[in-house]
């Protein structure tokens, strides 16, 4: 019983993780239909950017962090604005291509500047602090944190969603551009504030992957495979969804690392080939597309 | 000067022409009506004005500057909204955030209250969403959200489609309310005794030209009869 219990509060608490992996590709996919094959790298690529700016300014790696989410905001923007605009269109083929050789692009660089050594964000003590349940269950602190992060973002975002002028531009945007456009909306520049969102999420995402587990620049991709997952799982255009979508394939990786440590990877996407014979359109799809 | 101009406009979709250089005028405080068939071209020309086709920037003037081929958006800011056909409401959004959007770019004498009282029935319905409400009440919200852009030209494509004639009396009914406010107003329209009705000015387009101008007093049924069927 207890070690069932454990394993549910384990595998939420991975859930969170990756739900943060997810949010930003549900949310750009949900507004402007960008399918971001480049997600996954681009987390990683913020993961880089922590740590270059702890270790070029000495900073403590939560600062580093904190700066980092501004920093990831204009890249995203610039990205959309300059790049990922032209892509779109009535075609889902060039944001495809276009980010899947961003992916390798992003890869290769940061194996050029940082080699292909695997790193760890140092964030000290906290790394092994643990907070006990009872009944010989304990979390750790930073999968605590990232699960609150995660709820965090996902109700911060909706709170812009559905309170701000600009949550209804994105919404308005999302059901019809060319209408949106006759409300004095340029589509553009929302669509580079949604990627400039996109990106700061991924810097939550690359400081809670960074400080529990390894990564290199190669470790993208798979992170992709997790977050697309997550979406799917959760119904496109749902953010409550990809939080919930993240939590199937944290329990289930949890569930199979428990029977058998091999088999962590094979039940999460189990799991998701299980949730699309049942639920094509997944958990919380939108009443309408 | 005139407030908006057009000058030898032409438009296409791919290699279909779907206007041969229409030039027309539209005066400060002035309501012209558009009629003609089906496929004649009146929809183009109010999509091209507003910026959703493109243009040669000379095609088209408001105020003297050249702004054909701007893009919707900033068309918006300058005052020239358009009321696409067939609503386009959003349906992800409330009665009222439809509203409230039509005032994302650009706002000024219509406000939430004015609407309203201009459109009662909306105000009972604010939180619903907007698909949930009739087919003139759409229309009145697609109005009252072109509205709230504080329009100095509204572009009305077509806003009796579909509707029972005592919904589309019920919608014209608040034309002199906007008209009162200084706003210059185009209508499209495929009912020709509303245009007539409403309009200061005639226009009749026929296959991607204009076949067609006057005043309604002026114009006899017969040459309306033929600018509209070419027969």
């Amino acid at each position: 019983m207890t070690a069932a219990l454990d394993t549910l509060i384990q595998g939420i608490l991975l859930g969170g993780l990756y739900a943060l992996f997810a949010t930003g590709l549900s949310l750009i996919f949900g507004i402007m239909r960008l399918v971001n094959l480049a997600h996954g790298d681009l987390i990683i690529f913020a993961a880089f950017v922590i740590l270059a700016i702890t270790s070029a300014l000495g900073l403590d790696t939560f600062i580093a962090f904190l700066i980092a989410v501004p920093i990831m905001f204009v890249l995203g923007y610039a990205l959309q604005y300059v790049l990922l605009n032209r892509t779109l269109g009535s075609d889902i083929l060039p944001p495809l291509l276009v980010t899947f050789g961003l992916s390798i692009i992003v890869q290769n660089g940061l194996l050029e500047g940082f080699s292909a050594d695997t790193r760890r964000l140092p964030i000290g003590e906290i790394a092994g602090i643990s907070l006990p349940l009872g009944g010989g269950i304990a979390v750790g602190i930073m999968p605590l944190l990232s699960l609150v992060a995660a709820i965090l973002v996902v109700v911060l975002l909706n709170q812009l969603f559905y309170r701000t002028a600009l949550g209804r531009a994105f919404r308005a945007t999302s059901d019809d551009s060319e209408t949106a456009q006759l409300m004095g909306i340029d589509n553009n520049r929302i669509y580079a504030t949604a990627m400039g969102l996109a990106m700061a999420v991924c810097a939550v995402a690359a400081f809670f992957l960074g400080s529990r587990a390894t990564f290199d620049p190669t470790i993208g991709p798979a992170r992709l495979i997790y977050a697309f997952e997550a979406v799917i799982i959760g119904g496109l255009g749902s953010l409550w969804g990809t939080l919930a979508g993240g939590m199937v394939v944290g329990i289930a990786q949890t569930i199979g690392a428990r029977i058998n440590p091999e088999w962590q990877i094979l039940a999460g996407h189990l799991a998701f080939l299980v949730v699309l014979v049942l639920r094509p359109r997944g958990f919380f799809p939108r009443a309408f597309d | 000067m005139p407030l908006l101009e057009t000058r030898d406009l032409t438009a296409s979709y791919g290699d279909f022409q779907a206007l041969f250089g229409i030039s027309l005028s539209l005066d400060e405080r002035e309501t012209i009506a558009i009629i003609g068939a089906n496929g004649a071209g009146k929809s183009t020309f109010l999509k091209t004005i507003a910026g959703l086709l493109p243009s040669p920037p000379e095609a088209v003037l408001f105020e003297g500057e050249k702004i054909g081929g701007a893009r919707a958006f900033a068309n918006v800011r300058r005052g020239i909204v358009l009321v696409p056909e067939g609503r386009r409401l959003f349906p992800s959004l409330s009665v009222e955030e439809n509203l409230l959007i039509g005032g994302y770019g650009r706002s000024g004498r219509w406000t939430l209250p004015r609407i309203y009282e201009l459109f009662p029935v909306l105000s009972e319905r604010r939180a619903l969403p907007a698909t949930t409400l009739s087919g003139g009440q759409q229309q009145m919200c697609a109005i009252g959200r072109a509205l709230m852009a504080d329009p100095r030209v509204l572009l009305c494509d077509e806003i009796s489609l579909g509707l029972a004639p005592i919904v589309v009396r019920d919608i014209y009914a608040v034309f002199p309310v906007i008209k009162a406010e200084g706003t210059a107003i185009v209508v499209v329209e495929q009912d020709i005794v509303q245009a007539l009705a409403v309009a200061d000015r005639v226009y009749c387009f026929q296959e991607g030209r204009m076949t067609l101008s006057g005043r309604p007093t002026e114009l006899t049924r017969d040459a309306i009869h033929a600018a509209y069927f070419g027969v």
